[in-house]
């Protein structure tokens, strides 16, 4: 992230072109744009250092998109980047998400008792604290399935809490990947808060097929995605698996569970275990054909 | 009892693609609501519009607990889509350079339908017509 940003503030009348406004803020680089009133759209940017040029064309950029009847005003102002979550996180507390696994934020105590593990995350701009629905589901689901001395593949591993999770467990060996540079610090301070960064390895890559057969044999795979990303990896997951080897999938919406059942199908993988909380749907899929 | 709303948000994000880095971070952060949950959620929905902007609104509630609803793609970018125009003319009413049928008024009128407070397909037709006017398309067949 960025140590500081520009906060542009966009104002036009008519109402109806301020779509068009929002979608030329996005092509210039804002990540998504914020309504406010009826017709003001405000996004933020990197600071390059010079505001006013970078405003300028960006002004002009937006006004070429604009009907010349148009009333258009671009205004900025800076802002510090600083921990957006803030808020949220001051309402955290531990979270027993088994009976053997609790999640603690790192500023929580939890008096473990003889047999638990406690996984300590600090949650930050990642995917992955125990306040998500998919991340128990995957949890629940981990601890009913991994075998120790399990080789482990965490596809999208986000603050690193699943692979935490399975090196805590009793896997041999964890390999986390993930392509967003900002959850991997994150990751890595996980990792050394739980004492795992020896046994976990994290990768900066994006998961393909050429990298997760490069990572076979294979006794667990974690993928705690999206199904879109999901059901074209499934092949590929399939024939990483070493025998017996088993794969969890979750970020799936119970809506999207038939289509990412018959996806598995035709991957050569059954549901054997489904997780269902909230409108997510997690599962452990596993070789084999589907049970009529 | 339903629940007190404490906050409601709106924005614009690409489908599937929503970050938890500025504006969706402080919009939401500064409501105590979970960035990285409405994130998840929404790209979960949104994944198959890959490429199309997503209005949503997000109700935040006292307990900080949030609901979201997404909505149609904005007309002005449908249009503009529609037309195969880059970017609106610059000189609406003189100079209109770019032009869209009426099946294709009457196309995105029925994406919208949902979100437009018309009757039938034809008043929704005529609100997408309006917006083509301000953004200077003509419509012709």
């Amino acid at each position: 992230m960025p140590a500081r940003w520009l906060v542009l503030t966009a104002r036009v009348t008519p109402s109806e072109l301020l779509p068009l406004v929002g979608e030329g803020l996005l092509e210039q680089g804002g990540g998504a744009v914020v309504e406010e009133g009826d017709d003001t759209l405000v996004t933020y940017l990197p600071d390059d250092g010079d505001p006013p040029a970078l405003v300028s064309s960006i002004r002009a950029a937006l006004r070429a998109v604009l009907p010349a009847g148009a009333d258009f005003h671009l205004g900025w102002t800076r802002a510090e980047d600083r921990d957006w979550a803030a808020e949220w996180k001051r309402g955290l507390a531990p979270r027993r998400v088994t009976d053997r696994i609790v999640v603690r934020p790192s500023w929580t105590e939890w008096a473990a008792e003889p047999g638990q593990v406690v996984i300590d995350i600090d949650p930050q701009m990642a995917f992955g604290t125990g306040e998500h629905a998919t991340t128990r589901g995957c949890l629940r689901l981990l601890d009913r399935h991994l075998r120790p001395g399990d080789r482990v593949v965490d596809v999208g591993s986000g603050s690193g809490i699943l692979a935490i999770a399975a090196a805590l467990l009793g896997a041999s060996a964890v390999t986390a990947v993930e392509h967003d540079a900002d959850a991997n610090l994150n990751a890595r301070e996980n990792l050394d808060r739980n004492g795992v960064s020896e046994s976990v390895r994290l990768l900066e890559a994006f998961a393909d097929r050429d990298l997760l057969l490069g990572l076979s044999p294979v006794d667990l795979v974690l993928a705690n995605i999206l199904s879109g990303v999901i059901r074209p990896l499934l092949p590929a997951f399939h024939d990483a698996l070493a025998t017996g080897g088993r794969i969890i999938v979750s970020g799936i919406l119970a809506t999207e569970a038939e289509a990412v059942t018959a996806s598995a199908g035709r991957a050569g993988l059954r549901v054997a275990e489904e997780d269902r909380e909230q409108e997510w749907w997690s599962a452990l899929l596993v070789p084999g054909e589907a049970r009529g | 009892m339903a629940k007190k709303a404490i906050g409601f948000i709106k924005l614009q994000v690409p489908a599937g693609a929503a970050n938890p880095a500025p504006p969706v971070g402080p919009a939401l952060g500064q409501h105590g609501v979970n960035i990285m949950e409405f994130c998840k959620q929404f790209n979960a929905r949104t994944q198959s519009q890959a490429g199309m902007i997503i209005p949503v609104e997000i109700t935040v509630f006292a307990d900080r607990s949030f609901t979201f609803i997404t909505k149609t793609p904005p007309a002005a970018i449908l249009l503009r889509k529609a037309a195969g125009v880059a970017k609106g003319s610059s000189v609406p009413q003189k100079d209109k350079v770019g032009s869209v049928t009426t099946a294709q008024l009457r196309e995105i009128a029925e994406i919208k339908m949902p979100d437009l407070n018309a009757v039938d397909i034809e008043g929704a037709m005529k609100q997408v017509a309006g917006t083509a006017r301000s953004m200077g398309l003509k419509v012709a067949d």
